[in-house]
């Protein structure tokens, strides 16, 4: 099952489920299940459907178990009716079912990831292409970012004033479906909602050219700084529920520029799992529901991690399981 | 003004303005002001007085010019009409001035979600750390989760990622204004006002990385969020001091005590990067936000290192002349 945030005919920001090349609403279609199949007042169903299926991802995230039960509930029901070519509506009068071009897809947790916690050198490409000394293992690097960054699909990346280069990188996005805290790696995956495409946007100019003589790499400073800017994190267009991806170490993504290949790899090279990422973040950080963990950047020494871009180009960053992140780089 | 959030006899977040040892509420000050003097129509002053004078502190921040305006008409209204002694109401009902020890004192902004960490930002942090100074006019950033904020009174609990738990004392500057590309000339327009903050780090997590000859210091740098980020590690308060109370953020002395021993002494006279220019150099290109916190940066001096080792038990008391005294108690 893919989810997404989308913006209806009417403005409104709604969930949605993917069907082929429709999106059917999720709200509205709860709320023709009420009625049809489990006899509910139709008065009553509208509030009902709004409260278990609220039009707002991060708050059905938060409902944890609950909201995911109500999530499987709604989607075979709403597989068992609606049919190519139709449009369903709901009792009171809602459209259930658009074609994909009919709607805007959003980032699939517009209400902002409560936190966005970005994970880097977590392949063995950059210790062999770029030098970079490796964290030990069972550890990576890692950096808020913030989810006033977070932009979705088409969303323009603004260039920087103060970067010179800038790279992108297409990663696994984990999304966080249960609070939790000290997980172990054997019980990490209970604790995730599903998975999104991340194109980790950095200013890579801002880390470079700091003094060859430092006792410390000095550009470790900037980190944070390099990735922060606006418009520099898209991430969408769906989440891939764990029934498309029940083995999050085998995906493979690409990101190509301007149609050319430039970035490709598959999670199985981790450095550090996801389980394994989890267990590591959770210790003394409690990880709540509707937080985003990017697993950081994926390439191979054949197709590096970082591709350089500049403006004008289009970036598309895959995920076959998850689906298409095409944004433009603008002035 | 000093101002504050805590939550109230029935257990309501209200925001708040310090008036000697009370503390009076700001929306209920507000309702009563409207109606007796700005002939208001009962009915409508409550409505008016959740609207412009929230109880969030975050909504109140996103009002920049129009809401400190009336946070201005609302506390001289209210400083002159409180007595010692005498109880004041709202038409409404609700209670406006409390004795402070009668609410719980919160984290002045319960609703923060965007902390920006200063790090290597005095000499004596330069030199403790050991390692090569960012350039002049540069420092590091890193970013903690919300989770880590803590309120006055709070407990701070004790990690399992390591046992070396050291303690900071800093400027936090609480941002007023939406914007972008700001100059250091401009700055300070940006600036509603700050707090004390009390930034904690697990150090084993970054001297525990094992790694090879020539390599010191960078693997550390790896783990800095992290070691910074547990829950509970960001105590921030007791008030907010707003610009007024500190003309000058560039003189400030701040000091953090353990168990009543000052342990940390500086002054923000010693900041590499003054609040001016990191303003301007984390804004070229992110936009912020009214509400947002930078924490400056741990202060010390050559006799009075910038970090303090804290163990379960431990009372920490970080203070700021002009801004309060932020107390924390340390816990297994």
């Amino acid at each position: 099952m893919k989810v997404a945030s989308f913006r209806n005919h009417a403005g409104e920001v709604h969930i949605g489920v993917k069907l082929d090349e429709q999106l059917a609403d999720l709200t509205a279609a709860l709320e023709k299940y009420l009625v049809e199949e489990a006899g509910t007042d139709p008065q009553c169903a509208i509030e009902v459907a709004g409260e278990r299926m609220p039009t707002s991802m991060l708050d059905l995230i938060k409902r944890e178990e609950e909201g995911q039960a109500d999530l499987q509930l709604t989607v075979s029901y709403i597989n068992k009716v609606a049919r190519q070519g139709k449009v369903l509506f709901s009792p009171s009068g809602d459209k259930i079912t658009y074609g994909l071009e009919e709607v805007t897809l959003l980032t699939p947790v517009p209400q902002m990831y409560s936190r966005v916690f970005n994970m880097e050198y977590n392949y063995p490409a950059y210790e062999k292409v770029y030098g970079v000394i490796p964290p030990d293992d069972g550890k990576t690097a890692m950096f808020m970012m913030d989810p006033e960054t977070v932009t979705g699909p088409r969303a323009d990346i603004r260039w920087p004033k103060t970067a010179t280069e800038v790279t992108s990188a297409v990663e696994l996005g984990v999304i966080v479906g249960k609070q939790g805290k000290r997980i172990p790696q054997d019980k990490a995956l209970d604790y995730v909602f599903g998975y999104t495409v991340v194109n980790d946007v950095t200013g890579i100019s801002i880390l470079k050219g700091m003094g060859p003589d430092r006792v410390c790499f000095p550009q470790a400073f900037y980190f944070t700084r390099a990735m922060i800017m606006d418009t520099f994190q898209p991430v969408g267009p769906f989440i891939a529920l764990k029934d498309e991806i029940p083995d999050p170490q085998d995906v493979a993504a690409e990101l190509r520029v301007n149609g050319k290949v430039v970035s490709k790899g598959n999670t199985r090279d981790m450095r550090c799992s996801v389980a394994r990422l989890i267990e590591f973040l959770s210790q003394d950080i409690t990880l709540e529901a509707g937080d985003l963990i990017s697993t950081g950047a994926i390439g191979t020494l054949e197709y590096l991690p970082e591709a350089p871009v500049k403006v004008g180009d289009v970036i598309e960053a895959e995920i076959g399981k998850i689906g298409l992140l095409r944004n433009s780089v603008v002035p | 003004m000093k101002l504050g959030s805590f939550k109230n006899h029935s257990g309501n977040i209200r925001v708040g303005v310090k008036i000697g040892e009370q503390l009076a509420d700001l929306t209920a000050a507000f309702e009563k002001y409207l109606v007796e003097e700005g002939s208001v129509d009962r009915q409508f002053a409550e409505e008016a007085s959740n609207t412009r004078m929230p109880t969030s502190m975050l909504a109140l921040l996103r009002r920049e010019e129009e809401g400190w305006a009336d946070l201005n008409t609302v506390y001289s209204y209210i400083h002159n009409t409180m007595k010692k002694g005498e109880v004041l109401f709202s038409p409404s009902g609700d209670k406006i001035n409390y004795g402070l020890k009668e609410v719980k004192l919160l984290t002045p902004i319960p609703q923060m979600y965007r902390i920006f960490n200063i790090g290597l930002n005095c000499e004596a942090f330069v030199k403790m750390s050991g390692v090569a100074p960012p350039e002049a006019g540069y420092t590091c950033m890193f970013k903690k989760t919300p989770r880590c904020i803590m309120g006055p009174e709070d407990e701070i609990k004790y990690p399992v990622t390591g046992e070396d738990i050291e303690s900071e004392v800093e400027l936090g500057v609480i941002i007023g204004k939406k914007g972008k590309g700001i100059s250091q000339a401009d700055a300070l327009d940006y600036v509603f006002g700050y707090v004390v903050s009390h930034d904690l780090v697990v150090m084993d997590v970054l001297s525990k990385a094992h790694l090879g000859p020539g390599s010191e210091g960078l693997p550390a740098f790896y783990y800095v969020t992290l070691a910074k980020s547990p829950d509970t590690f960001q105590p921030v308060g007791p008030f907010i001091a707003t610009k007024d109370e500190l003309p000058d953020c560039q003189n400030v002395g701040v000091e953090l005590r353990i168990n009543g021993e000052p342990k940390i002494r500086g002054n923000t006279s010693e900041m590499r990067v003054p609040v001016r220019r990191l303003i301007e150099f984390l804004s070229a290109d992110m936009t912020f936000y009214p509400g947002d916190l930078i924490s400056s940066g741990g202060q010390g001096s050559a006799e009075y290192s910038p970090h303090a080792f804290v163990a379960p038990g431990d009372v920490v008391e970080a203070e700021i002349k002009n801004i309060g005294v932020l107390r924390n108690y340390v816990i297994a």
